[in-house]
């Protein structure tokens, strides 16, 4: 089932084209990585294929239905879970519990529901104990961790993830890695971390100039993956 | 600028109430979806630049800048004061339930009616946006600082003594609040055109 | 991962009773114009102490703040109220049925505020959100509300990025009309930037479903001993009448 398809996506701000003439598929437990430069239209895409940018051109079409207006995308946003690049600007309320529990609320669940489904959620990434905490005093890969399992409460088909490792510590980055590859889910990632995209997705696509090119086979850096990453090390 | 608890009389303090909720039914009925979320970040940010210390000779200042909330957030600026009271006395205990109301009324309505007042001028430029822009800080504290004292004076003439001697001691604010007010708003409308 | 979470029962009272009863107190000692019932006011207010735990430095600090007020009515409600004088300062007289006013005042003001610390101090913003939710405060105040506390450390943050950043670049804190510029230009965009995150949060709010209604998760427990207090709360504000109609 063809969850999320781009075809001929152009978007651009006054002058400045980001994405020119873009096509993409993603389908039902398809695990996409997308790298590029930063300012390459990741965010830019990803924002569209959710309607938060309008596109100048071309088709999104969520679960094979074309959306154009914002209210289109009303019925997409419940399938597919955005995870924001900053975690501040997705966990607006005070505690973790709350926050997790918006979506829920929000899509109609009672009171006892979405607690029982937050509850749920915290547990798949490893957060238990967190309910009450304040979230502007959470470090930050529990605020990602958070974000995630406020996510995930929406029980989407797909997950589209925005620089999920940004700012994050190494031992965060595998946290988040680990459950990110125990999900039973549709993946597209955008990152420019390649290892991090390769523990976690296995079809590449670079964003350049606009254009989505998929990677013939795993990038070169993908021979080069191992648990110091980018840290400088020798080679015995 | 709050009067504290056990001073105002039972009807001063009732019809602050009254009034406050009437401000706040007004300031959130056409407030929605991203305006709202506008209004409780904005909130946060002008509670924040409210516990700064600024210098002023060898002493220091908070700025209290409603009448900015008001130009920025226009009837929504009344809800978002309350909100701000109602943090600080749950954070710092300055004011309190009682007196909740009438706090509200008194920084809260002088700023959405500057606020509003001044909208004509702060879109025009040059001297008719400075003269708009420094009169909406300084008269919304006037006003603050005018229904204060008749929220004391009403209170009961014992109170007139310390009614005087405070509007007169924090007259000075006037022109403080006055020029960051027209300096923020300088900034603001070279920087987002389209605000104002 | 690791295995469910479970369900953790808020200890301790009910913030709406907590909230009801401060409320009913609070108000009842405010209006109050006898002594006796001033002072069975600063009783409640030292019984409410035993329902926040400890913290006494910063109830001594507060406390000392809160009487500064207190100290400018006594100094000058005696001149404002005619009656016997005890000192006179030229043709003003300091008068004793002022002075008494101005001490009736205080005790008021520190009853009412040891109330407010003992009952609702000790409530975090978002279990006060929880309540006034509870209570029928519309949603949109409460979304205001949270939305307020849940960004103002990050603002906090953001003004001392932007002071840092500006010091860096030779910016000398004062009183001249350069250095208040300055901070016209950092508050100006202190602000921007708030507008600028709360577009961002709302987009956010959307894709999580967020249609302009602001949804509480409840889950509060109104238990036997929150009656128990309510009790208390309504017996004191019936002493409080009884004693202002005894008194007038």
């Amino acid at each position: 089932m063809t969850l999320v398809e781009l075809e001929g996506l152009t978007c651009g701000y006054q002058d400045r084209v980001v994405l020119a003439d873009l096509n993409l598929r993603l389908d039902e437990g398809q695990r996409l990585g997308l790298a590029g430069h930063t300012g390459s239209g990741k965010t830019t895409l990803l924002k569209a294929i959710m309607g938060l940018v309008t596109p100048t051109g071309g088709v999104v079409r969520i679960l094979g239905s074309e959306c154009r207006q914002n209210g289109d995308f009303t019925q997409a946003r419940r399938v597919l879970g955005y995870l924001f690049q900053n975690s501040d600007d997705q966990l607006f309320c005070p505690t973790v519990l709350e926050d997790v529990a918006f979506g829920p609320l929000n899509l109609g669940a009672s009171q006892a529901e979405a607690r029982a489904v937050a509850l749920e959620c915290l547990s798949m990434v490893g957060l238990c104990g967190f309910e009450e905490r304040l979230t502007h005093r959470l470090s930050g890969g529990e605020k990602r961790l958070t974000s995630l399992a406020g996510v995930l409460a929406m029980r989407p088909k797909a997950l589209l993830l925005d620089e999920p490792t940004t700012g994050l510590d190494p031992e965060s980055k595998a946290r988040v890695a680990e459950v990110l590859r125990g999900l039973d889910l549709a993946l597209l990632v955008v990152s420019h971390e390649w290892d991090f995209l390769t523990q976690v997705t296995n079809r590449y696509f670079t964003l350049s100039h606009g254009h989505l090119h998929e990677a013939a086979e795993a990038p070169h850096l993908h021979h080069h993956v191992h648990s110091l990453g980018d840290l400088p090390h020798s080679h015995d | 600028m709050h009067i504290s608890e056990g001073v105002l009389s039972a009807p001063v303090l009732a019809g602050g109430a009254v009034l406050a909720v009437a401000g706040i039914a007004v300031g959130l009925r056409k407030l929605e979806g991203e305006a709202l979320v506008r209004t409780g970040v904005l909130s946060a940010a002008f509670f924040a630049a409210s516990l700064v210390h600024l210098p002023i000779g060898p002493s220091s200042i908070h700025l209290v800048l409603s009448g900015l909330m008001g130009a920025m957030l226009g009837f929504a600026a009344f809800p978002a004061i309350f909100v701000g009271l109602l943090l600080q006395a749950l954070l710092f205990q300055f004011g309190g339930l009682t007196v909740l109301g009438v706090n509200a009324v008194v920084m809260g309505l002088p700023a959405v009616i500057c606020g509003l007042a001044a909208r004509p001028l702060l879109s025009r430029s040059g001297p008719a946006f400075a003269v708009g822009a420094f009169a909406c800080g300084a008269l919304s504290i006037l006003g603050s600082l005018t229904l204060l004292y008749l929220a004391l004076v009403l209170s009961g003439d014992a109170l007139s003594v310390f009614a005087g001697l405070f509007f007169w001691a924090h007259l000075a604010l006037m022109g403080i609040e006055g020029a960051i007010t027209l300096v923020i708003l300088g900034f603001l409308k070279r920087m987002r055109p389209e605000l104002f | 991962m690791s295995g469910q979470c479970a369900q953790e029962a808020q200890p301790g009272l009910d913030p709406r009773s907590r909230l009801l009863c401060a409320l009913g107190l609070c108000v009842a000692v405010a209006v109050c114009r006898s002594w006796p019932a001033a002072l069975a006011g600063l009783g409640f207010g030292a019984a409410c102490l035993a329902l926040n735990s400890g913290r006494w430095g910063a109830l001594a600090r507060r406390l000392a703040l809160v009487n500064v007020f207190f100290l400018g009515l006594i100094a000058t409600v005696p001149l404002a109220v005619p009656g016997d004088p005890l000192l006179r300062l030229g043709s003003l007289a300091f008068t004793r049925e002022g002075l008494m006013l101005a001490l009736h005042m205080t005790a008021k003001g520190n009853a009412i505020f040891l109330i407010f610390w003992g009952l609702v101090q000790p409530l975090s913003p978002p279990r006060l959100g929880s309540a006034l939710s509870a209570l029928g405060v519309p949603d949109k105040l409460c979304l205001i509300l949270s939305l307020t506390f849940r960004y103002l450390d990050l603002m906090r943050h953001e003004w001392d990025r932007l002071v840092t950043a500006a010091r860096l670049r030779g910016f000398t804190p004062g009183t001249s009309r350069r250095a208040w510029g300055t901070y016209g230009l950092l508050l100006a965009l202190l602000f921007m930037r708030a507008m600028d995150k709360s577009a961002a949060i709302h987009q956010a709010m959307i894709c999580r479903g967020f249609d302009g209604r602001f949804r509480s998760l409840g889950g509060l427990r109104w238990r036997a001993v929150d009656t128990a207090l309510g009790v208390a709360a309504c017996a004191g504000i019936v002493l409080v009448a009884v004693l202002e109609r005894g008194s007038a």
